[in-house]
């Protein structure tokens, strides 16, 4: 979600918030982060908030000081003292006039949010400091009486929440579920139906903790990771703007897998990207690693006022490091105070500061040709390549003499009156330790110093959510008085002191989840948590949710028996429609599918053409990468139905499905049947289901016996061979079958 | 404290609770619940959309969005300029030029250039329309014209965005993409919107997705592309992929309680 535009989907979210918190809350107790900053956030701070050059009436409600302050004969609060209070005369009076907030907003307030500020003030009205802007400490541990259900800390929380409810946890999936979703969580692929019959056979903690250090290890991990920080960070092959042509980065990509798979830890992780360049004798791979500062969108059009670009692109790098790292929608403050949290406009331009010595000259090289005429700086091997052989160029950070950076009066770049700003982080966070002119590592260093109260709690609350389908807070992209207080502030607090006091581990944190038995859980919804927690908010089960667009191509591929797994090095290109690139100009451009084992490469290769993504890639919610994307959105629509069912890639993969059911499988319809069940889904087909398979597959047959031109034309899809020797018609009706298995909607989803 | 149905009803307005929770398995419990709000809203025919919207008596059914990016200009059409008609051939102004972002015309001489073809009032409300669109002329009490439109890109990539998504910054929900959102569609199962974009013509500046996509909205949101009016005439679409007999059946013998 773009950070400076998520106000639609939060402008929803508080009475959501809200009934969540009244149901765990203890009667009475109004507590301000968590009851009262969400609304004054939603309905009050535009006018009386941070943003003093639109601030009416001189009152802000975002600050103790200003709810207490003497606005002649009154005040907005009077603590203990709601018949005083003038904030309660105005939400509470009939007068259209003097109500707030006032009709013209379209914002209202409800009676139980009326109740929750009579209550607050009653109870004395005092503010807390924003949650996410306390530096995290390691919370006592909560008490449980169901002492044995709790693998550790984090089951602690998670328990202790469910018992305060009166309510228990869902037992643990059984081990088919299990090797599904910790393949499909760790891997981004499905299991070995071996794993499966392993989680059955020892159901010790022991056995299942080797199971994910074994696949904690697995080179499939750093794909699977880097898939969700490549849309933070918002990689792709091609420029963005304009004619959208390809440039060269594809070594940075490689360089992100690896670091997964190292295990590098985070804050090495962080610097290298912002700071490679900066590094005392720099590596090549680390200066690869710099290459995040050239993912932003950039353009190549003719005619474009270099002062104008430079702007757009300083701007384009404050949003993202500042959603990628801190979850903060900085975006706001390119032209103005933010109107919810406390960043200025000095702030957004000095953090752009950090990045004046980025030298972007060879963006303006020219224009209409493919790829662009920005010529890559460096030339590489790519971090995965073992050999070292492969030679290719990539972009990297090159720097010159920090340019000047000055305050742009209402984010207009042509005016040249505001303030000359230097690097700063923003002003109400802990400050830069002592430096002349601080630099990109100087900044890359303060997002993960231990007492930086965001990055910490906005990358493990990403890992959850990960792992579970929803953050402990839901809002992966703000952090601010606009995001949603945490469920398990205790919990996301204690994560994130792990992660750093275990020296920003990812590994290390991803294991403390999966291991738990919160994770463990079945998902199934029962009536009784449909009702009292549809949302699971509590984390009673497991997540439920769709796979990702890379993960179903993958699924369908290492299914089919197709699957690369080739890692690193140039773009896949998959089949696509012919025609899909028609809008794009300057120059014109042919697609070309890859006709050889390039095709079958892992989603996380496929090339990324930011203004015409793969269709595939689209049609399951992958984002175009423009700018940075915590939370991929979720739909369910007729052109994902259409695409499992027609795209050539997924044709072809019951192809394959059908040639290995027919070659590996047994005799039989039955064996067949049974071992194309355990391995698209992992499990035994039900009674029910047999049948139906049975008549299915003879009415195909009988189809395919009877017209042997529909058979060939089905097998002629994708460039898979047929061996000699295998009957057309009987494998067209497998290829039909398997078909029907990839498009189950349990083929891609995860339990 | 525990709500009951009824105040989770008040406090969650039904439709904005479905489009959040993209997991939708709260929607399911909630949708027996909120039958009255959704019998309320639903005196309207479109399917989708947010409760409330639209705030008034619609009298439009659909809407048709030209984006005619290299199409004639305002000042040829639409938009006639008399201070521009007199100062034909003569330089540009400086009060005109100093301090605009004007790219590659930088230090080149600017002259003004009038409308090429006269233009004339019509109808009863006297709108000055070109001589170049007589059908259009025809119909002046029939149409509105904004003239007040403008923008602060130059370039034409972020212009197009800006008229399509209303910023230039990339990620932002599109036109059709938001009417959809707030709307809602005609169909449940069919697109929102189409989009119709044109091919030919001289070296036609590119087009991006992003001026139909749905930015940060789900991207059930977002438009549907043809390829021009021929596309829609042809009998099937561009994808010539075989058809899959789609086996409906195989989901008959799914146990709705497991999903499986």
């Amino acid at each position: 979600m773009n950070d400076t535009t998520c106000r639609w989907f939060h402008r929803l979210f508080p009475a959501l918030a809200l009934t969540i918190a009244s149901c765990v809350a203890g009667a009475g107790e109004v507590r301000f982060n968590r009851d009262i900053r969400p609304i004054l956030s939603d309905k009050c701070f535009k006018c009386h908030g941070p943003d003093a050059n639109h601030r009416k009436a001189d009152l802000r409600l975002d600050t103790l000081e200003g709810a207490l302050a003497d606005l002649g004969d009154y005040a907005a609060v009077v603590p203990g003292a709601p018949g005083k209070s003038e904030l309660i005369a105005r939400i509470t009076t009939g007068d259209e006039d003097d109500v707030m907030p006032p009709p013209d907003t379209g914002k209202t307030l409800s009676d139980d949010e009326k109740k929750l500020f009579r209550d607050w003030i009653a109870q004395g009205g005092e503010y807390e400091a924003h949650w996410a802007y306390i530096p995290p400490k390691r919370p006592p541990m909560p008490t449980v009486s169901a002492r044995a259900w709790p693998s550790g800390a984090i089951d602690r929380f998670i328990l202790a929440r469910i018992e305060s409810a009166n309510l228990s946890p869902s037992p643990q999936a059984d081990a088919a579920t299990l090797a599904r979703r910790l393949h499909f969580d760790l891997t981004g692929l499905p299991p070995s139906p071996r794993l499966a019959k392993r989680l059955a056979s020892d159901t010790s903690p022991e056995a299942y903790a080797r199971v994910v250090d074994e696949l904690l290890a697995s080179p499939r991990f750093g794909e699977r990771l880097a898939t969700y920080w490549l849309d933070l960070v918002r990689y792709a092959d091609t420029v963005g703007y304009h004619g959208d042509q390809d440039h060269a980065i594809t070594p940075y990509r490689d360089w992100v897998i690896k670091a997964f798979n190292d295990n590098l830890p985070f804050d090495q992780f962080t610097a290298e990207q912002l700071a490679g360049d900066l590094l005392p004798n720099a590596t090549m791979n680390q200066k690869i690693a710099s290459g995040y500062n050239r993912l932003l969108q950039t353009s190549h059009e003719g005619g474009v006022q270099k002062k104008e670009y430079l702007a757009k692109y300083s701007a384009d790098r404050v949003r993202n490091v500042s959603n990628a790292w801190l979850g903060a929608t900085m975006g706001c403050s390119e032209c103005h105070d933010h109107k919810y949290d406390p960043f200025t406009q000095k702030d957004f331009y000095s953090l752009a500061a950090f990045f004046a010595d980025v030298n972007d000259d060879k963006t303006f090289s020219g224009t209409n040709t493919l790829p662009t005429k920005r010529e890559p700086e460096l030339q590489v091997v790519s971090p995965l390549d073992v050999a070292q052989a492969k030679l290719t160029r990539t972009m990297v950070t090159g720097r010159i003499k920090p340019r000047t950076i000055r305050v742009l009066p209402r984010g207009n770049w042509m005016d040249d009156s505001g303030e000359i700003v230097e690097p700063a982080v923003p002003h109400f966070l802990p400050v830069l330790k002592n430096v002349n002119r601080a630099n990109r590592l100087h900044l890359a260093e303060w997002l993960t110093s231990a007492d930086n109260p965001l990055t910490a709690r906005v990358f493990v609350n990403r890992l959850w959510y990960l792992l579970f389908g929803s953050g402990l807070s839901s809002t992966l992209d703000d952090t601010g008085s606009q995001g949603e207080w945490p469920t398990h502030p205790g919990l996301l607090d204690w994560l994130a002191v792990e992660f750093v006091e275990s020296g920003w581990d990812v590994k290390h944190i991803v294991r403390l989840i999966v291991t738990s038995s919160a994770y463990r859980q079945s998902s199934l919804v029962s009536p009784q948590l449909r009702e009292h927690d549809p949302e699971n908010r509590l984390f009673m089960r497991q997540g439920r949710f769709r796979l990702q667009a890379e993960t179903i191509r993958d699924n369908a591929l290492a299914v089919g028996g197709l699957l690369n797994d080739q890692m690193g090095g140039k773009v896949a290109k998959p089949y696509q429609p012919a025609g899909y690139y028609s809008p794009m100009n300057f120059p014109k451009r042919k697609y070309s599918a890859d006709m050889n084992a390039n095709q079958y490469r892992r989603g996380v290769y496929v090339h990324w053409q930011r203004q015409f993504l793969h269709p595939m890639l689209r049609a399951f919610d992958a984002p175009t990468r423009e700018e940075c994307t915590a939370q991929r959105p979720v739909s369910n629509t007729p052109l994902a139905a259409l695409t499992l069912m027609n795209d050539p890639t997924f044709v072809e993969a019951a192809k394959g499905f059908a040639l290995r059911i027919l070659n590996e499988a047994g005799a039989t319809d039955q064996q067949r049947l049974a071992w194309a069940w355990q391995t698209a889904l992992g499990r035994e087909p039900s009674g029910k289901e047999l049948n139906v398979a049975r008549a299915f597959l003879s009415e195909t047959r009988k189809r395919y016996q009877a017209d042997a031109k529909a058979a060939d034309k089905l097998l002629a899809v994708g460039m898979l061979k047929l061996p000699v020797g295998m009957a057309k018609p009987e494998t067209a009706a497998w290829t039909v079958l398997g078909q029907a298995l990839l498009n189950l909607s349990e083929t891609i989803t995860r339990n | 404290m525990q709500l009951s149905s009824q105040q989770i009803v008040t406090l969650i307005n039904r439709r904005s609770f479905l489009s959040r929770t993209s997991l939708g398995l709260g929607a399911t419990a909630l949708a027996s619940l909120a039958k009255p709000v959704l019998t309320a809203a639903s005196t309207r025919s479109a399917i989708g959309g947010l409760s409330g919207m639209p705030h008034f008596t619609a009298k439009a059914k659909r809407v048709i969005f030209l984006c005619m990016a290299g199409g004639p200009s305002h000042l040829e059409t639409f938009d006639y300029k008399p201070e521009l008609a007199r100062l034909d051939g003569q330089p540009m102004p400086e009060s005109f030029t100093k301090g605009q972002p004007i790219a590659q015309l930088q230090n080149t001489k600017l002259k003004c250039l009038g409308p090429l073809f006269p233009f004339r009032r019509h109808g009863q409300s006297g709108q000055q329309i070109s001589d170049m669109l007589p059908g259009i002329a025809g119909i002046a009490d029939d149409i509105a014209i904004v003239r007040s439109m403008h923008t602060d890109q130059i370039n034409h990539d972020p212009a197009h965005t800006v008229m399509n998504t209303g910023t230039s910054i990339s990620g932002r929900p599109s036109m059709g993409a938001w009417v959809t959102y707030g709307l809602g569609s005609m169909s449940e199962d069919l697109p929102g919107f189409i989009v119709l974009t044109s091919e030919g013509g001289r070296n036609p500046q590119p087009i991006a997705s992003r001026q139909w996509g749905a930015g940060f909205l789900p991207s059930r949101f977002q438009g549907k592309v043809r390829r021009g009016v021929a596309e829609l005439k042809k009998r099937s679409g561009p994808i010539q992929w075989p058809r899959c007999r789609c086996p409906d059946r195989m989901a008959q013998a799914v146990d709705r309680k497991t999903g499986r």
